[in-house]
């Protein structure tokens, strides 16, 4: 939000580690995010993923190697975490709306506290993605009072009254009842077709599948296979994809078997 | 026991007055002097989270009436400095000095309650004040605070109505709150049911404040 042009690559990590006390989270991680990318990382629980996403915006710091977000990496001055936030949104599992805030405060704390956009503006823009996610007639509303499906689109529609040129998404339809993730998903989708980089860890492969231009497959803190999603999900190239793939989708890779034989 | 009341229905009302006053005021401003304090033993490790913890150790490890007593007699033995920094209208008046000692023993207990209250904020509201750039002064006044008052509000309320029935100590200093109404009739007709009289002004008082706390409450339903 400061008026930046930034060229180049959205994220790029090169051989970032991170421990949590003796356990290796993420281990010599490699990866390069272009600008309009959308990307999927799935693996087992435990192998990282949530890690690897909250490297991003460094609400986990990353302890050795490079990560740059939009140019920036976090040693480059004193404020470099925050620019990188600026740049980035995040939607998590459980939504973290501010209980005590309507949908419309919690789109409107940071832009009006944080980068003193005045308050009529804000409202104004709020209101514009709250339309955006399909929760204009909500704005009023406290979390409370909302569905999950609803609060998670109104954690969207937060993230984007930052004006942030990467998203992050953690899990974003996992607390959710069957059918709300179709409403959740249905936003994302919209929001990959408007040319957002995003970047997602989810379960839901036919999101996956249909969404990403690339799959990160993770397994023990280690990038296993990245992929487009067809060969990934037709052609894994690595055992441990395949054994992940079998369990989230077992017919369709138990077709794949008997087509093969 | 109605003609009691009716006889003294002056001071009765009087007594009701000042207890109700000191009780409101000492909530109110405990809660303010708690405020720094409580933000003090949750978040610092340095100096200030140590002077904190000794506030709160020194208000809340001793009995209120001997910090009536310290306050009203102890400090006005220093009468002639008091009154040379011009604070002795303070420590001449046993209301003042009753309302001084009720506000800082006070202040310890709800310093505690806020201090819990900020360190059951989940970590998950950390991180999204983190993710959406919010200043640390944002932060605190915005979404910490108000979080950590409606988880307090319970408490806080408990802690009321317990301040409520200490103010009864402060008679014992001369004021003549709803106990030292009762203690000056009880000595004009030796009738001891002027203290169930007492007793039922305190109950209604309780009363009155669960139902305010109640519907406070009700406001914050959005905690659950």
């Amino acid at each position: 939000m400061d008026g930046v042009t930034d060229t180049g690559p959205a994220v790029v990590f090169e051989r970032v580690n991170r421990h949590f006390g003796a356990y290796h989270a993420l281990r010599d991680i490699d990866l390069t995010v272009a600008r309009g990318e959308k990307i999927v990382v799935c693996g087992p629980s435990g192998s990282g993923k949530s890690t690897l996403i909250r490297c991003i915006n460094h609400l986990v710091a990353p302890q050795s190697g490079r990560l740059a977000v939009c140019g920036i990496a976090a040693r480059d001055g004193r404020d470099a975490v925050r620019r990188i936030r600026d740049r980035v949104g995040m939607c998590f599992q459980h939504f973290n709306l501010y209980p005590h805030l309507s949908v419309l405060d919690n789109c409107t704390l940071s832009p009006v506290h944080t980068y003193r956009v005045p308050r009529a503006k804000a409202r104004a823009t709020a209101l514009e993605y709250l339309a955006r996610v399909g929760m204009e007639d909500q704005a009023g509303k406290y979390p409370a009072q909302l569905s999950g499906g609803q609060q998670q689109r109104a954690a969207i529609a937060r993230s984007l009254c930052m004006k942030p040129q990467i998203m992050l998404f953690d899990e974003p339809t996992s607390a959710l009842d069957p059918e709300s993730v179709g409403e959740v998903l249905g936003v994302m989708a919209d929001l990959s077709q408007a040319g957002m980089t995003m970047i997602v860890v989810t379960h839901e492969m036919g999101f996956a599948r249909e969404v990403a231009d690339r799959i990160v497959f993770m397994d023990a803190g280690r990038i296993v296979e990245i992929a487009p999603p067809d060969d990934f999900f037709d052609n894994p190239q690595h055992e441990r994809s395949r054994r992940f793939l079998e369990r989230v989708a077992p017919q369709r890779a138990t077709a794949q078997a008997q087509e093969r034989t | 026991m109605l003609d009691l009341w009716l006889n003294y229905r002056g001071l009765w009302l009087e007594g009701l007055v000042t207890t109700a006053s000191l009780t409101g005021l000492a909530i109110v401003f405990g809660f303010f002097l708690a405020l720094p304090i409580g933000v003090l033993r949750a978040k610092s490790t340095g100096l200030g989270g140590w002077l904190a913890l000794g506030y709160v150790n020194v208000f809340r490890g001793m009995p209120l009436l001997v910090q009536l007593f310290l306050v009203y007699y102890g400090l006005g033995q220093f009468n002639s400095e008091l009154r040379a920094i011009g604070l002795w209208w303070i420590f001449r008046d046993a209301w003042y000095c009753g309302l001084l000692a009720l506000t800082l023993n006070t202040a310890a207990y709800q310093a505690e309650i806020i201090r819990g209250s900020l360190q059951t904020i989940p970590a998950s509201v950390y991180e999204t004040n983190a993710a959406l750039n919010l200043t640390r002064w944002t932060a605190f006044r915005r979404v910490l605070l108000p979080i950590a008052f409606a988880k307090a509000l319970p408490a806080i309320g408990n802690e009321f109505i317990l301040l409520l029935k200490a103010t009864s100590l402060v008679a014992i200093i001369t004021v003549f709150d709803l106990m030292g109404q009762a203690r000056y009739i009880f000595s004009e007709t030796l009738d001891l049911r002027v203290y169930y009289i007492a007793a039922v002004h305190y109950l209604l008082l309780v009363l009155a404040i669960e139902w305010a706390l109640r519907r406070i409450e009700r406001r914050f339903a959005w905690m659950a």
